[in-house]
């Protein structure tokens, strides 16, 4: 067990408590965690797959449209100021809203038509003015398409941001988080045993220090009544011996933490 | 006949000149063979757009492509303009009238819009341009245009026949455009006849198909709008093959169906629709185009007449049409498709 | 269209002022008087220069319709011109014929005395208008030959400019254009033939 891989924490009874309780925030966050990216990364496939479906289809109408405005030249020359000029308010407005996948705002656009457009009917009147409406009207499912694909896309970027941050944050919990926490409650776990053990050990050398000196002073009792006097100094060098094992067990315990 | 090439002669002869230039079947042929804008490129310099393309940087696009077969025509038909005698002058000048309705609409249009003048003159048809072009932007509104620019140029008598200044300033601009373009086919014919001689028997011909082809074409691009049938007959010209019968029961088709009706009661209309499948109107453009072509290089079984002229400036715009179509659909992938725009010349 | 009633009426005008003259009782002895009365030599020199004149005027009527034609072809299809001189040339020969008529027309013109009332006798007069009838003749005759060769030269330029092939076919419409003049040639120098101002009678 590395000793990085852990918080400094003073390895204690309640800090073992609070140790606990954040890995089972840890644990749930996790848990909730993980089920958001699956959310994310469904909906995310739904969309890839959306996007492949509309570029290709795009990739069609384009074409189609394109073409289409190649006809309508060919009947009727240049006709592109025309259609400027006769354009005065957008009839074709993109609209955006946002959708919730998971708690991630998605943005959403939806092409809405507006008003009528009358002008543009007599476009080309004397040559060609049929194939201007055609090309109107392929470019008109071209640039639906167009709005479609935008929302798809940057509902794309959104979420592979989304998903970027949800995935961060379940490894983090899972590889950094979790493990630190186990490891610091497996510390503390450990100093606390080993707390125990050296209390339960100092309490029976104390206890065998009593019991020695109740039996060294049964034996001074006994060698007072025997002979007095000549191992008096023995007790106190014990003393200090007891004193320096803890001192050392302390020094220990300063270069751990 | 006899008189003829004492002025014209010389032009006669440099237009028909011209007009061996205009490329062939096998051009043609070669050209929808081409894999990239490039090919297309290199193939047509070697034809007489040579010297027009040879400077073109290399990424080329259907639009430069196309602007530089127009320079080519320009420069064509301004040697022409600056070498004619009278009449020829005028006939000239008259067969750019129609681009120059388009260019005076063109630029009106776009400086009620407040757009720059430059772009705009940059769009214009340089067929269509006449001096005082430029000074139109300097009018805000129609009647001061008409006041101070439009009186000088040719086309003012269009303007003050047909329009008045309330027209001018609620017309619709399309339908003015009609209705100046059919002031203008009308002039044209009556000019033709002045002319006389082969001229008037060769250009009325293809200039009452022209009516009747623009009559055909407002009909079938009114339908469904809110233009009236009144002002529908309106705009038709006052002469052609049509005229005024046929034009009538046009004026009140409210379908395909209806105007097919109406023209094939005219025997010459009656072979291209018949041409035409049953509620077939894609193919309609084209068949109207290559019956214009026909009847435009029937003009070069005759000489000593004007018709060449213009029958020279139709077919190299219907090239460039057909060179706009190659090259749009060899840059857009569409070979398959080469076929259907093409209307081949000779 | 025009040019072919201007020629009917042409044609059909003065015979028919003649016979309305005729009919209506207006005496025609001043007419004939005053035809009496001109010179036979007026007549020939008349005669002369139609022919030297008109047949100019057609042959540079006819090089001009070709050569404005065959220049302007010339620009796009410069193989044309050496093809094509012969156009010219066949026009210029309508001149050379004109002015080898009037050179055998002027040798036939000799002095000769007036009678004594200042008119000349039947033979000069005769041999005037014979004159004067063989210079019209091939002058108009080659007039029309150098026209027609001018307009066909003109269409073998323009046709050979559009197809080679062609003015081989061309040239030979045009050979029978330049015969025409040649008709008139033959009919001059036939109607020449007989005039003689020193005959007697």
């Amino acid at each position: 067990m590395s000793t990085q891989n852990r918080y400094t924490v003073t390895p204690t009874v309640s800090v073992l408590a609070v140790m606990k309780a954040r890995l089972a925030g840890a644990t749930k966050g996790h848990s909730l965690l993980k089920k958001k990216a699956d959310a994310l990364n469904m909906r995310f496939r739904q969309i890839l797959k959306k996007i492949v479906e509309t570029k290709e289809e795009m990739g069609k109408v384009m074409k189609a449209s394109f073409f289409s405005l190649a006809q309508a030249r060919y009947a009727t020359g240049d006709f592109k100021h025309t259609v400027f000029d006769s354009v005065d308010q957008a009839t074709f407005k993109v609209k955006a809203s946002q959708d919730n996948v998971a708690g991630v705002r998605l943005p959403k656009f939806e092409g809405v038509k507006e008003g009528a457009d009358s002008k543009l009917g007599l476009i080309g009147l004397g040559t060609g003015g049929k194939q201007i409406q055609e090309c109107r009207k392929s470019f008109m499912t071209a640039v639906d398409l167009l709005v479609e694909l935008a929302s798809l896309q940057t509902a794309f970027l959104t979420l592979d941001e989304a998903i970027k941050t949800t995935n961060r944050r379940v490894n983090a919990l899972e590889h950094v988080v979790k493990p630190r926490l186990e490891n610091t409650i497996a510390y503390i776990k450990g100093e606390l045993d080993e707390l125990e053990r050296e209390e339960f050990f100092r309490l029976k050398k104390v206890q065998g220090n009593k019991k020695k000196h109740a039996e060294a002073a049964e034996a001074l009792e006994a060698a007072r009544a025997g002979h007095k006097g000549g191992a008096a100094a023995a007790p106190a060098a014990r003393e200090n011996e007891a004193a320096n094992v803890l001192a050392t067990e302390l020094q220990d315990a300063d270069i751990i933490f | 006949m006899c008189l003829f090439n004492v002025k014209d002669g010389f032009l006669e002869a440099v237009v028909r000149g011209y007009k061996l230039g205009l490329l062939t079947t096998a051009d043609y042929n070669n050209l929808c063979q081409c894999e990239t804008l490039e090919d297309i490129k290199l193939y047509l310099t070697g034809t007489d757009y040579g010297p027009f393309l040879a400077n073109e940087p290399s990424p080329m696009h259907t639009t430069t492509l196309v602007d530089c077969c127009t320079r080519k025509l320009v420069a064509d038909w301004r040697y022409l303009r600056e070498n004619a005698g009278e009449p020829l002058g005028r006939f000239l000048d008259y067969c750019t009238y129609g681009h120059m309705i388009d260019n005076v609409v063109l630029i009106v249009t776009g400086t009620l819009h407040e757009r720059d003048v430059q772009e705009l003159l940059e769009k214009c048809n340089p067929l269509g341009m006449f001096d005082a072009i430029a000074s139109l932007a300097v009018a805000q509104n129609m009647r001061d245009l008409y006041r101070l620019v439009l009186v000088d140029t040719p086309l003012a008598p269009y303007f003050s026949d047909n329009l008045t200044s309330e027209d001018l300033d609620e017309m619709n601009i399309e339908v003015m455009r009609n209705t100046l373009y059919k002031a203008y086919l009308d002039d044209f014919a009556a000019f033709v006849h002045r002319v006389g001689g082969t001229t008037a028997g060769v250009m009325s011909e293809l200039l009452s198909f022209e009516a009747d082809r623009r009559a055909l074409n407002i009909t079938l691009n009114s339908i469904g709008t809110e233009l009236t049938r009144d002002d529908r007959r309106k705009l038709y010209a006052n002469f052609g093959l049509l005229y005024p019968h046929g034009q009538a029961e046009l004026a009140v088709a409210e379908d395909f169906d209806q105007i097919r009706t109406a023209m094939e009661k005219c025997q010459p209309y009656q072979s291209i629709f018949s041409r035409l499948g049953l509620g077939e109107t894609q193919m309609l453009d084209k068949i109207l185009y290559e019956e214009e072509v026909r009847q435009l290089i029937n003009t070069y079984e005759q000489q000593f007449h004007y018709g060449v002229f213009y029958a020279y400036m139709r077919l190299r715009e219907q090239e460039i049409r057909n060179i706009m179509w190659i090259a749009e659909c060899v840059a857009q992938d569409q070979k398959n498709r080469v076929q259907d725009g093409i209307v081949f010349t000779f | 269209m025009r040019a072919l009633v201007l020629g009917v009426a042409a044609t059909l005008g003065l015979p028919s002022l003649l016979l309305l003259l005729y009919l209506l009782n207006v005496d025609l002895q001043y007419l004939f008087f005053l035809f009496r009365n001109i010179s036979p030599y007026f007549w020939s020199a008349l005669g002369i220069s139609l022919c030297v004149g008109l047949s100019i005027v057609g042959a540079a009527w006819g090089i001009f319709i070709t050569g404005s034609s065959l220049v302007g072809a010339a620009i796009r299809e410069p193989r044309i011109t050496s093809k094509n001189l012969i156009s010219i040339i066949f026009c210029e020969a309508v001149a050379i014929y004109g002015v080898i008529v009037a050179i055998i027309l002027q040798t036939k013109v000799e002095a000769v005395k007036p009678q004594a009332d200042g008119t000349y006798g039947l033979a000069a007069a005769n041999a005037g208008y014979a004159i004067l009838g063989a210079g019209s003749v091939t002058g108009w005759a080659n007039l029309a030959c150098g026209l027609s060769v001018g307009i066909v030269g003109s269409s073998a330029a323009l046709s050979d400019a559009a197809n080679s092939t062609l003015f081989v076919k061309i040239l030979v419409v045009e050979i029978f254009a330049s015969a025409l003049g040649l008709f008139g040639v033959i009919i001059g120098i036939i109607m020449a033939g007989n005039a003689n101002f020193m005959a007697q009678g």
